[in-house]
């Protein structure tokens, strides 16, 4: 067999196998009260996920307003396997005289991590004094956890997954269809039947990665953002995308001249393959989405992967994209055959 | 907007199965869509090719 059919497995395996297993970091799930004023002492209590919390001693919280104004937490108790309860003198009012504002919380788990949940409490201020007062503390010495693992993020937690798999999945649709495209123009030039089999194989395969794409999108959307369509504008261009994909399959249905039918489905491969790139990458990136990459921001930066994540997800696209080649390679195998068989 | 989310997300905390576990299940049901659709496309894939078999077989023997 192939070497790249062997890699192929392997990164596929590596993918699942560490992608499901390492484990995600510590992180803030819930706090309560959400609302809080200034002056008062408050008793916040946090839920949090995936840490191990024996006795409030060692941890340690703040509230953060911005980098010159945090308060501490005067003390830490544990309240249940994963809920603190942070206790905090807060100051009478916003620094700048703001009447009120989000804060951040910050919790800090001895050899397990820091959390930070921005937006976890709104203050309000009031007209009275506090003894409180707002530091200017260096935060320097936070918790940094050693062994691997993948970052906390609110909403998504364990499905932050999905990145390896709903992600990478799109990228290698974009390899296969590139793969398909390039085998189209070659069939124009050189008029061999042989690449317009491998193109319709290498779109087929593409397409199918992409319904897969879809699909999954769907069900991580229906458990994150709410609802599986939300007619976010990167859910429709893709619909699109694949819908111009479908034309090619039913356009290649309706010619029986095998010349023909490669000559004219190559032209219309090339054409769903130019709309594929303003509709995938131009259109979303322009308007406001639910997609991370939306608004101007490129996706796949620093928000949306880290390093760890990155050593999965980058095989994983390369994995996926030799697993559908494989595919498609059996595809138009079966496709050459069948064009001798009626020859003959 | 951002805070809107957030007041909402303590609210559905595990109340279903799919919400449990950090969510988990819906890693789960992403993987075995995958591997499902994978299988079923390479079930149509040997159809095909049996299909194609039985033509050339009957073409020999005519």
């Amino acid at each position: 067999m192939k070497w790249w059919k062997i890699l192929a497995i392997i990164i596929i395996l590596y993918v699942h196998i560490a992608g499901l297993l390492i484990p995600i970091g510590v992180g803030i799930n819930s706090v309560n009260p959400y609302q809080v004023d200034g002056g008062e002492e408050v008793n916040l209590d946090v839920g949090t996920y995936n840490a191990d919390i024996e006795d409030g001693n060692d941890v340690r919280a703040w509230l953060k307003f911005d980098d010159d104004h945090l308060i501490q937490a005067m003390g830490i108790t544990s309240e249940a396997d994963t809920r603190i309860k942070a206790k905090f003198n807060l100051p009478a009012s916003l620094p700048e005289e703001m009447k009120g504002s989000d804060l951040t919380l910050i919790v800090d788990f001895p050899e397990q991590g820091t959390a930070v949940l921005p937006g976890a409490v709104y203050f309000t201020s009031s007209q009275g004094s506090s003894t409180a007062q707002w530091e200017s503390l260096d935060l320097n010495d936070l918790s940094v956890v050693s062994k691997i693992h993948f970052p906390y993020r609110a909403i998504l937690i364990e499905t932050i997954r999905n990145t390896y798999f709903h992600v990478s999945l799109w990228l290698s649709m974009m390899i296969l269809l590139t793969g398909a495209v390039v085998f189209a123009i070659r069939n124009l030039r050189s008029k061999r039947l042989l690449d317009d089999l491998r193109s319709s194989a290498l779109t087929e395969v593409g397409f199918l990665f992409g319904i897969f794409g879809v699909t999954t999108g769907m069900i991580w959307a229906e458990y994150t953002w709410g609802k599986a369509w939300s007619w976010d504008i990167k859910q429709i261009t893709t619909a699109i995308a694949l819908l111009i994909y479908a034309a090619y399959f039913l356009l290649r249905n309706s010619i029986d001249d095998p010349y023909k039918k490669s000559r004219i489905s190559s032209i219309f491969n090339i054409f769903a393959f130019i709309a594929l790139i303003p509709l995938l990458y131009i259109l979303p990136r322009m308007s406001e989405s639910l997609h991370p990459g939306s608004g101007g921001n490129p996706a796949l930066g620093g928000e949306d992967l880290d390093n760890t994540m990155r050593m999965i997800f980058y095989p994983a696209v390369i994995g996926w994209a030799l697993v559908g080649l494989w595919m498609s390679e059996i595809l138009s195998k079966y496709k050459t055959v069948k064009i001798l068989s009626l020859k003959s | 907007m951002f805070n809107c989310i957030l007041k909402q997300f303590s609210v559905v905390m595990a109340s279903d199965f799919m919400h449990s576990m950090g969510k988990m299940y819906v890693v789960v049901a992403v993987v075995v869509l995958i591997l499902v659709g994978l299988f079923f496309y390479l079930y149509s894939l040997d159809k095909k090719i049996q299909n194609l078999e039985k033509k050339v077989k009957h073409g020999q023997s005519d």
